[in-house]
């Protein structure tokens, strides 16, 4: 049997304690990815662990590539922008991220990314 | 960024019922910490482009001060760029950039008489440590000058607490704010200066848990709203503060000191 994923784990548990919709429930896993995949990504940046970085940064792009839900265009277009952004200068991160000030930089791109993840999922737990 | 979006739709405030574009338009924003400039990692924004995120959401003035400036080590270029846009636009509150480790006290007593009201500085662009001799002649400097001090306390800079303790107890009458919130290490730092009334921690570039920290253990009126622009954006900081503070139970009226009096309480 396939093992579940922990995302496919949280989307039962939320699905058992909170009445969302499907279509809910998808977009609230939906932002919780990307606000995990986030969190990973600041860290390893914060670490110098710049391949981790990235690669938990283009699961996002690829997360955020499109989405059939319109209304979460706006947003997912956004967040999409945001990491294309610092993707950008993914070849010479390695580099760039030995000085502190651009390591704070990036952080704080993803910082907007995390905040605009947050938002939504609270007024995802109150509609 | 492309096109901008309307973050509204997406806000906590009107799923609650609360006509947030309404909410907006009728409170006062004024923003502690913004840049105008070109920073040497490529960040950029203009006076014109700023004023018109200003306008779009609602901002009425911002503290604005140069960007980390390349070829310009002592910040003389970019002060007195700073100081021209805000004799053309009274929205914007003019701060100026000093180096520590440069001919500051130069730099200083040259832009003493023109109207800035505050001094922004950053220990991690200009690689000074908050024990440095010459910061404390700098603060010693602008509370004899009443001017605002206003110091980088986000990403890089580390064992914040104790420093400004020190600093806004050996320097009673200098108004500090604290940029960032000094988020990296908020919980002491709210318990060391927290109920200064000398210290206000503004809330540029944090994160949403960050602000319920500070909506939970601080005084209203010891936070003041910052976006932190560009390396921030201006609706994001905006529908964070408002969604986090009535998610928080705030009322209108500590909404409205956070946005607005409390600033206007040291500026003019």
């Amino acid at each position: 049997m396939k093992k579940l994923s922990s995302f496919d784990v949280l989307g039962l548990r939320v699905r058992n304690m909170l009445p969302m919709t499907k279509r809910r429930r998808e977009r609230f896993l939906f932002y919780m990815r990307i606000y995990n995949h986030t969190v990973r990504a600041s860290a390893n940046f914060l670490n110098e662990n710049t391949k981790r970085g990235v690669y938990f940064l283009q699961i996002i792009k690829e997360l955020t590539e499109h989405t059939t839900d319109y209304i979460e265009e706006d947003l997912r277009k956004q967040i999409h922008e945001i990491v294309n952004k610092v993707l950008k200068d993914k070849n010479n991160i390695n580099q760039l991220i030995k000085k502190q000030d651009f390591q704070g930089r990036i952080n704080t791109q993803l910082l907007i990314i995390e905040n605009l993840c947050v938002l939504r999922l609270m007024k995802l737990l109150v509609e | 960024m492309g096109k901008t979006m309307d973050l509204s739709q997406y806000s906590l405030a009107s799923t609650l019922g609360i006509p947030v574009k309404k909410l907006l338009s009728k409170l006062e924003i004024w923003d502690a910490h913004s840049h105008i400039g070109t920073d040497k990692d490529g960040h950029a924004i203009g006076p014109t482009a700023f004023l018109a995120q200003m306008k779009a959401n609602h901002v009425q003035r911002a503290v604005a001060f140069p960007l980390n400036t390349p070829d310009d080590p002592n910040f003389t270029k970019s002060n007195d760029q700073i100081i021209q846009i805000a004799k053309k636009h009274k929205e914007i509150i003019p701060f100026f950039r000093l180096d520590p480790k440069k001919e500051w006290e130069k730099e200083f007593d040259r832009v003493l008489d023109q109207e800035f009201q505050g001094i922004k500085l950053h220990p991690l662009s200009q690689n000074f440590p908050l024990n440095d001799p010459e910061f404390r002649k700098i603060c010693s400097r602008a509370q004899d000058a009443k001017l605002v001090l206003l110091i980088h306390l986000g990403f890089g800079v580390k064992n914040t607490a104790d420093h400004i303790f020190r600093i806004a107890t050996e320097f009673p009458k200098l108004r500090i704010i604290l940029g960032h919130a000094g988020f990296v290490d908020v919980e002491e730092v709210i318990k060391a200066v927290g109920d200064f009334e000398n210290v206000l921690f503004d809330t540029s570039g944090i994160r949403v848990f960050d602000i319920c920290e500070l909506f939970q253990h601080l005084d209203d009126r010891r936070i003041a709203f910052g976006s932190d622009v560009p390396y921030f954006t201006l609706d994001v900081a905006i529908y964070s503060l408002l969604d986090t503070a009535l998610l928080m139970g705030k009322s209108q009226k500590a909404i409205k000191r956070i946005f607005h009096d409390n600033l206007v309480r040291w500026l003019t």
